[in-house]
C-alpha cells in the first residue's frame, strides 16, 4: 500500500507532485519555486536586468566615470550631448555623465544603507513585540505609533540641519523614520507564525526561543520582509531626492539626483540635457526597482 | 488498577480576555492506562484542545497536576521538562500549517532528535527516513517540502515526528478531521497498527464519534470546559447516561439507519460562553430535563457503575 | 415528477501556465422537483466547481468549455451576465461552506437577509423585514428581532451558518446549492440544519443539490446520490440503493472507509493511494491505479457512463461487463 501511495500524485493538481528521479525525490522548495516564478515574469525580469546594471554601474563609479565629478573642463561648458561627454556639460563645464553615476551611487548608497537600518530596527522592534507580546508589546507598538505619525520629512530635515549633510547622516535619518511599516508588518508575522501548529510542536520537542526565532519564524517570515525591503529602495530614492531637491542632500560639489534635476528645471528650453537626462534615468532607476519589488512580491505570494 | 501512564488531577487553565476570564478547562481529572487510548470527544470550543496543550505543557496551568511517569509536569520547567518532552509528543489536526514550510519531510521528522541534541547528523537522517518508510510516506520522498505532498502524506509525516523520539504518549488533536474518508481510513490503520508495534499510549481527541468509537478504549465527554461522563467504550455508546452524551450519539447521521436524525433528542440553545458560564450544571440552559437543584448546584463526577462515570444530578 | 435541472456534459477547465486542469470532465445528471441530490467525492475532485459552474461562478483561470444546464428549460451557461444575476439568489441560491468569509461583516445581518429580497422585487421593505425575521427564527436564531440589528462577529460559526440559509432561503428559491454546509459544524448543530433543509424541501417543493463528504449526512437527507472522481461521475445512484449496494469499486471504497456508528469491524479497508493530479490524468478509467478489480481494458479505454437499472448509472468496465455485483 505504502508503493502504491507514494507513486500517486498529491491531490489537487494546485502543487506539482515531486518529481520522482532515478528512486530519490529532490522537491523544490518554496525559494526555488519563486524564482521560477520571477524568471516567468518577462516584466519583474527586465527590472532586475537593470536595476543589477545600475547597481555594478554605482560600485564601480570610480573606475567607470570618464571623469572625476567635480573636474571643470572650462572651454566646454554648457555643452550639449558630445562623444566626449555623452550626457553633455553643466554651467562649469563638469561632464553630467560622470556627476550622473556619481549621483546615482549616492542615491544607491543611501536608498540600501536606509534599508538596513530599516531592517534592524524595524524586524528587531516588530520581532521583539510579536515574540513576547503583552507589556512589551504594547509598549514598543505605542513608540511606533508616534514614530509614524510623526512627519517623517520634516524629522528627516531637522537631523540634516542639526547633524550636517553627510551620507551617513543622510541615510541613518532616511532608515530611522522609515522602519515602522516594517516592525508592524514583522510583528504581524510573528504573531500568526507563533500560534502556527509547527512552531507548537517544536516547542513540544523542547525547543527553545533562539530555536524558533532562527529556524520557525525568521525563515517563514522572510518572504514579506523581503518585498517589504525591496519596495522601500525606490521609496528611499524619492526621500532623498527630495532631501537634495530643498538643499538638504549630500553637500556640494558631490552629485545628487534632486540637486541635478531642481538646478536645471529653469534652463530645460535652453540646455534641454541637463533636465532630461538626469530625469529620464531617475524614472528607469525608480520603475526598475519598483518592477522588481512588484515581481518579488508576486513571486514571494504564500497564496498558491 | 493499574497505574496509569498519565493521570491529570483538577486541571484548570483560564485564560485572560481584557478583564474577564475565559475558563477554557475547569477542573478536569482523566487517567490513561499505558498502552490504552482515550477518546475525546465534545462541541467546538469545550477545551479539548486546551486540555492537549496543557497536558504537553505548551501552556502554563492555572492549577491541577500532571502526573505522567511518576513526575508532576505542571510543576516541571527548564531542562527537566525539555527532558520529559520527549516522552510525549503531539499531532494536529491541520496536516499542512503543522509542517514548517521551509523544511523538507527528512529534516522534519529529524527535527526533534536535533532539538534533543540525540546522535549525529548522519544518524538522524538514517533515523528519519527509516520512519518515514513506517509511516508509508517512503524514503525517497526525504528531501521534498510539505507543499509537495497530499493532505494523507503530510498527516503522515506529522506521525513520522511524533513518534521520532519514541514518546511513551501521543496526543493525537484531531488527527483526522481535515481528511478525506478513505484517507481518514489510512491514516487510523496506520495509527492502530502503530500502537500495537510499539505499545503506544494515545490521547485521542475527535468529533467525529463514529471514528472515536472505533478507536479508543475508553471514552471521555467534555462539555464547556468539563468532563461530563466517561466510561469503557462499549459502555458510552450503548448506555449513555448524561443527556448530553445522549443527545450527541443521536445527532450522528448513520447510514444504516436513514433518516434518524428525525427522531434525535433536540438541544436547545446556543452553547454558553466559557467566559461566564452558568451557574449549577453547566447544561442545564440546554438540557430538557433540568430541574431546579441543576440550575444551582454544580454536579460532581461519580462513578455510578465499575468504570463509568457521570456528572449528573438526575443519574 | 417534474424535472427543474438537467445538466448535460458540463466540462469546466482551469487554464494554468502548467498546464489545463480539467477540475470538471463531461458530467452529467438531472434533478426533479423537490428532490435531493449528494454530491459526493474525495477532495478536488470537481465538486465545487461543478456547481458553482451553474450558476457561472467560476474564477478567472476556469472557463466553462462545454456544456449544457437546462434549469427550467433554459440553459443557464448561456445566460448573459444581467439574466444569471436575477437567477442567483432568487431561483438559485447558494451555501457555502465557511459561513466565516461568505457572509459581510461589515453589514449587519438584518440588512444582508433582506437586502436580495429588494434587488430580485420580492418583497417591500417592510415586508421584506418581517419575512426575514420569520426566517431568522426558522434557523433556530432566538430573540431574532434583537439579532437583526446585530453583525456577523456577534454570531458564533453554527449561527452565521445558519443566518447563511435563512438568507438562501430568504426568495424562496427553487434550487438550493449547499456546498458542505455543515462540514465546519458540531454534529447537533449539523442535524439542526438538516432538519431545517428538510423541511423547506418538505413545506415548498424546493429542490437541493447537496455537496458532502459525509455518507451519512448524504444518506440521512438525500434522495439521490452521484459519486465523482477526478473530474467526472463515477456513479448515479437512488439513496436506499446506493446504501445497499454500492457499483462502481470507488463507491465500495468510500463506503468501506467510512465508520459508522455502531459498526465496529475488523480492519478497515481503505482505499490505497491518493485521487490524481487533474493537470494530467491517468489515462483509461481514472481509478484504475487505485482500484483493486482493475483490469486490463481499465488502463486503456475509459469507461462510459451506462444505465445499470432505474435511475441508476456506472461508468465501469466490471459493471459494463456484468451489470451490478453483490
Ligand atoms: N491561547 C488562548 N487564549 C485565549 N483563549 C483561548 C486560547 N486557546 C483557546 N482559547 C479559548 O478556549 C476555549 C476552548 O478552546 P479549545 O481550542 O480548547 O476548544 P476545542 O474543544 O479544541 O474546540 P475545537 O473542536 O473547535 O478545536 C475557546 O473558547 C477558545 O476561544
Ligand atoms: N482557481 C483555480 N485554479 C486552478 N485550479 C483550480 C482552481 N480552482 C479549483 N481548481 C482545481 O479544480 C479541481 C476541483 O476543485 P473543487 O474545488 O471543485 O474540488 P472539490 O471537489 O470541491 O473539493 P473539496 O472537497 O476539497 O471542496 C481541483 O483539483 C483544483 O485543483
Ligand atoms: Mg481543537
Ligand atoms: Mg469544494
Amino acid at each position: 500500500m505504502a508503493e502504491q501511495e507514494a507513486a500517486c500524485a498529491p491531490h489537487s493538481g494546485l502543487s506539482p507532485a515531486p518529481a520522482k528521479a532515478a528512486g530519490r525525490v529532490r522537491g523544490v522548495s518554496r525559494w526555488s519555486r519563486a524564482w521560477r516564478k520571477f524568471k516567468r515574469n518577462k516584466l519583474a525580469m527586465a527590472g532586475a536586468t537593470v536595476a543589477i546594471f545600475l547597481t555594478i554601474v554605482a560600485i564601480f563609479a570610480p573606475w567607470i566615470a570618464p571623469y572625476p565629478y567635480s573636474e571643470s573642463h572650462w572651454d566646454h561648458a554648457w555643452e550639449p550631448p558630445s562623444w566626449k561627454f555623452p550626457f553633455g556639460t553643466d554651467e562649469l563645464g563638469r561632464d553630467m555623465l560622470s556627476r550622473q553615476i556619481w549621483a546615482l551611487r549616492n542615491a544607491l548608497i543611501i536608498a540600501l544603507m536606509a534599508e538596513v537600518v530599516t531592517f534592524v530596527v524595524g524586524s528587531a522592534i516588530g520581532a521583539t513585540a510579536g515574540y513576547f507580546g503583552g507589556k512589551i508589546d504594547n509598549f514598543l507598538m505605542r513608540f511606533t505609533d508616534i514614530m509614524f505619525a510623526f512627519p517623517s520629512l520634516l524629522f528627516n530635515i531637522v537631523l540634516v540641519a542639526a547633524l550636517g549633510r553627510g551620507l551617513l547622516v543622510i541615510f541613518i535619518a532616511i532608515g530611522v523614520t522609515r522602519w515602522t511599516g516594517l516592525a508592524r508588518l514583522v510583528r504581524g508575522q510573528v504573531l500568526a507564525l507563533k500560534q502556527m501548529e509547527y512552531v507548537l510542536a517544536a516547542r513540544a520537542s523542547g525547543a527553545t526561543g533562539w530555536d524558533i526565532i532562527l529556524r520557525y519564524l525568521l525563515p517563514n517570515a522572510a518572504g514579506p520582509i523581503i518585498v517589504t525591503l525591496a519596495l522601500g529602495i525606490p521609496a528611499n530614492m524619492m526621500v532623498e531626492s527630495a532631501l537634495s531637491l530643498i538643499g538638504m542632500g549630500v553637500a556640494p560639489p558631490m552629485p545628487s539626483w534632486g540637486a541635478l534635476i531642481a538646478t536645471y528645471q529653469n534652463a530645460v528650453l535652453s540646455y534641454p540635457h541637463l533636465l532630461l537626462f538626469p530625469a529620464a534615468t531617475f524614472a528607469i532607476t525608480l520603475l526598475s526597482f519598483t518592477y522588481l519589488g512588484d515581481g518579488l512580491s508576486e513571486a514571494l505570494d504564500p497564496k498558491d | 488498577m493499574i497505574e496509569p501512564l498519565l493521570e491529570v488531577r483538577h486541571l484548570k487553565q483560564h485564560f485572560k480576555k481584557g478583564r474577564a476570564r475565559l475558563r477554557a478547562v475547569d477542573d478536569v481529572s482523566l487517567a490513561i492506562p499505558g498502552g490504552e487510548t482515550l477518546g475525546m470527544v465534545g462541541e467546538s470550543g469545550c477545551g479539548k484542545s486546551t486540555v492537549a496543550r496543557a497536558i504537553l505543557r505548551l501552556y502554563d496551568p492555572t492549577a491541577g497536576e500532571i502526573w505522567f511517569d511518576g513526575e508532576d509536569l505542571a510543576r516541571l520547567s527548564g531542562r527537566r521538562l525539555r527532558e520529559v518532552r520527549r516522552k510525549i509528543q503531539i499531532v494536529f489536526q491541520d496536516p499542512l500549517a503543522s509542517l514548517p514550510p521551509n523544511m523538507t519531510a527528512g529534516q522534519i521528522v529529524a527535527e526533534p532528535l536535533r532539538l534533543q541534541g540525540i546522535g549525529t547528523k548522519k544518524e538522524r537522517r538514517e533515523e528519519a527516513e527509516r520512519l518515514l518508510d513506517l509511516v508509508g510516506v517512503g524514503r525517497e520522498f526525504a528531501d521534498a517540502f510539505p507543499h509537495e505532498f497530499s493532505g494523507g502524506q503530510q498527516q503522515r509525516i506529522g506521525v513520522a515526528r511524533a513518534l521520532s523520539l519514541k514518546p511513551k504518549l501521543v496526543v493525537l488533536d484531531e488527527p483526522v478531521s481535515a481528511l478525506d474518508v478513505s484517507i481518514q481510513a489510512q491514516i487510523l490503520n496506520l495509527l492502530e497498527q502503530l500502537q500495537q508495534e510499539y505499545g503506544l499510549t494515545y490521547l485521542f481527541i475527535a468529533h467525529n464519534l463514529a471514528v472515536v468509537e472505533r478507536i479508543s478504549t475508553r471514552v471521555c465527554v467534555m462539555y464547556l470546559g468539563k468532563l461530563v461522563e466517561t466510561a469503557r467504550t462499549a459502555d458510552l455508546y450503548q448506555q449513555p447516561l448524561h443527556p448530553y452524551t445522549r443527545a450527541l450519539l443521536s445527532a450522528v447521521p448513520q447510514i444504516t439507519k436513514r433518516g434518524s436524525l428525525k427522531q434525535r433528542i433536540m438541544l436547545e440553545g446556543e452553547v454558553p460562553s466559557p467566559l461566564n458560564p452558568p451557574p449549577g450544571c453547566r447544561f442545564s440552559t440546554r438540557c430538557r430535563l433540568a430541574k431546579e437543584r441543576c440550575r444551582q448546584e454544580e454536579p460532581e463526577l461519580r462513578e455510578v457503575s465499575q468504570g463509568h462515570q457521570v456528572a449528573c444530578h438526575l443519574v | 415528477m417534474e424535472e427543474l435541472l438537467r445538466v448535460t456534459n458540463l466540462k469546466t477547465h482551469f487554464f494554468r501556465p502548467d498546464g489545463v486542469v480539467r477540475a470538471v470532465d463531461g458530467i452529467s445528471y438531472t434533478l426533479n422537483k423537490g428532490e435531493s441530490l449528494a454530491i459526493m467525492g474525495e477532495s478536488g475532485c470537481g465538486k465545487s466547481v461543478g456547481v458553482m459552474s451553474l450558476i457561472q461562478l467560476v474564477r478567472k483561470p476556469g472557463r466553462i468549455v462545454e456544456g449544457q444546464a437546462l434549469f427550467e428549460g433554459r440553459d443557464l451557461l448561456k445566460m448573459g451576465k444581467e439574466e444569471i444575476r436575477q437567477i442567483r439568489g432568487h431561483c438559485i441560491a447558494m451555501i457555502f461552506q465557511d459561513p466565516m468569509t461568505s457572509l459581510n461583516p461589515t453589514l449587519t445581518i438584518g440588512k444582508q437577509i433582506t437586502e436580495p429580497m429588494l434587488w430580485h422585487n420580492y418583497a417591500g421593505r417592510q415586508e421584506a423585514r418581517e419575512r426575514a425575521i420569520k426566517l431568522l427564527a426558522a434557523v433556530g436564531i432566538p430573540s431574532p428581532w434583537q439579532r437583526f440589528t446585530e453583525y456577523p462577529f456577534q454570531f458564533s460559526g453554527g449561527m452565521k451558518q445558519r443566518v447563511m440559509i435563512a438568507m438562501a432561503l430568504a426568495c424562496e428559491p427553487r434550487l438550493i446549492i449547499a456546498d458542505e454546509p455543515t462540514t465546519a459544524l458540531d454534529v447537533t448543530v449539523q442535524a439542526q440544519i438538516i432538519d431545517l433543509l428538510r423541511r423547506m424541501k418538505e413545506e415548498t417543493g424546493t429542490s437541493v443539490l447537496m455537496i458532502t463528504h459525509d455518507l451519512g449526512v448524504a444518506a440521512d437527507f438525500c434522495d439521490k446520490v452521484m459519486v465523482m472522481y477526478a473530474g467526472r461521475v463515477a456513479e448515479q445512484a437512488p439513496m436506499d440503493e446506493f446504501v445497499e449496494r454500492p457499483c462502481h469499486p470507488y463507491s465500495r471504497g468510500l463506503m468501506n472507509s467510512t465508520l459508522d456508528l455502531g459498526r465496529l469491524k475488523g480492519r478497515l479497508d481503505p482505499i490505497p493511494g491518493a485521487p490524481p493530479s487533474l493537470l494530467n490524468p491517468p489515462a483509461g478509467c481514472r481509478f484504475h491505479p487505485r482500484c483493486s478489480e482493475a483490469m486490463a481494458v481499465c488502463s486503456e479505454k475509459e469507461p462510459e457512463l451506462v444505465e445499470v437499472g432505474p435511475g441508476r448509472k456506472v461508468a465501469c468496465w466490471t459493471a459494463e461487463k456484468e451489470g451490478c455485483k453483490n
